[in-house]
């Protein structure tokens, strides 16, 4: 389970040892959201020095987004804005990462393993650890700077104008909307706003690439990051008036918009020994935030 | 993923919020397009052609498929245009009427 971040600011985190086994190189990686009881996690890895790594399978599912640099992914050699993508088991190609390169890199559903091979895993590989899908997994490249945006598939009722490029789809069942998974791009254009709180039936991660967007847990601009579980209320969005706010975004499952308006808390007790005003105890579930970030105002709560 | 057809009424404002926010959106990104190309003919030689390549021209492909899909808003706009209002002096709508009980 990974704990709810909400809002951390990736230049706040301390650098540890990149999780890029039988690669050789050097790199170094900032773990925005762990999962530590299967290994899943959310990193902005940073190549020091160039590095290699044969061709094999992740025992996660395995995404990555080049934010600068060059990644050449077998004979393809991707730069800033690609992305790709490959499930758990799948042979990829040998990899080589030049010098500086800066990268997101996301693994759901296992750790950091991977095993030099000639071939996959199995003789099935899943289109993912998530998945209702009979159909093999594959290889997803993307080069983001060269899609056009389009409109919101999941504007629910609320949030027509956002612009979204799609990564990767892998449908829900019709039975389980808590099925499948979902990474898309998605730009809130110049002064776009929804001042409701919506909360999700599946998880929510975004980082920030672009712009800036004030919304209930704070301000998001380029570096900042959050996970949100299933069912955490979020909203009063107001998009930056030059830009607005580009991120990256991952759900495990379809995105419904459930809204919620004129929301209120209301927690209630009898202090014995202390100042309910000042000295009040906080309410469970405050999510982990970072310096940078501030403390939250509580806001949507 | 969405299962109905979009219903602007269900957002917050009415038409016009809608269509001053698109007016808005559309004139922020025009503006940034207008200025990275201007830093591209800055950095153009006499009458040579504008840097292919670098973060401004970036900037620039950026800026103007983000003002294509503003073009989108617009046309969802033009299909969701309110009908105007009759001027005054019509017939004014009656009740309608309830159906009797059985």
């Amino acid at each position: 389970m990974r704990p709810h971040v909400e809002l951390i600011q990736d230049k706040d985190l301390v650098w540890h040892e990149a999780e890029l086994h039988k690669g050789s190189g050097r790199a170094r990686q900032r773990n925005l959201s762990y999962d530590e009881e299967n290994g899943a996690a959310s990193t902005r890895v940073v190549f020091d020095k160039a590095w290699s790594r044969p061709g094999g399978y992740h025992h996660a599912d395995v995404e990555w987004y080049i934010k600068e640099g060059q990644v050449r992914l077998g004979d393809r050699l991707l730069g800033r804005g690609a992305y790709f993508r490959a499930p758990a088991g799948l042979r990829i190609p040998a990899m080589q990462v030049a010098a500086g390169t800066d990268v997101l890199i996301f693994r759901e559903y296992g750790d950091w393993g991977f095993s030099v091979s000639e071939k996959n895993r199995s003789r099935f590989v899943s289109r993912g650890g998530n998945t209702v899908s009979k159909e093999p997994g594959e290889l997803t490249i993307v080069e983001t700077d060269r899609q056009e945006w389009m409109p919101n598939l999941y504007e629910g009722d609320s949030q027509r104008f956002l612009k979204l490029k799609m990564l990767y789809l892998d449908p829900p069942s019709p039975e389980d909307n808590n099925t499948g998974f979902v990474s898309i791009m998605c730009w809130a254009p110049p002064g776009w706003s929804d001042n409701r709180m919506v909360h999700h039936p599946v998880f929510e991660e975004a980082y920030s690439l672009d712009g800036e967007m004030i919304y209930n847990f704070g301000t998001l601009d380029p570096g900042a990051y959050f996970f949100r579980p299933a069912r955490v209320k979020h909203g009063h969005f107001m998009a930056g008036e030059e830009r607005g706010w580009t991120g990256i975004f991952r759900l495990d499952g379809s995105l419904i918009n459930w809204i919620t308006i004129n929301e209120r808390i209301i927690a209630e007790g009898d202090a014995i020994n202390y100042d309910p005003e000042t000295q009040g105890p906080v309410i469970a579930g405050i999510p982990v935030r970072t310096r940078s970030a501030g403390p939250w105002d509580l806001d949507g709560q | 993923m969405s299962e109905h057809a979009v219903d602007l009424g269900a957002i917050r404002g009415d038409w016009e919020f809608h269509a001053r926010y698109v007016t808005n959106a559309m004139e922020s990104t025009l503006k940034r397009v207008h200025r990275a190309w201007r830093g591209l003919k800055g950095k153009a030689s006499a009458a040579g052609p504008v840097p292919m390549t670098g973060d401004l021209m970036l900037e620039f492909l950026e800026a103007v498929r983000q003002t294509r899909a503003l073009t989108d808003d617009i046309l969802l706009l033009q299909d969701t245009m309110p009908t105007p209002k009759k001027g005054g002096g019509g017939k004014k709508a009656g009740r309608k009427k309830t159906r009797a009980r059985k």
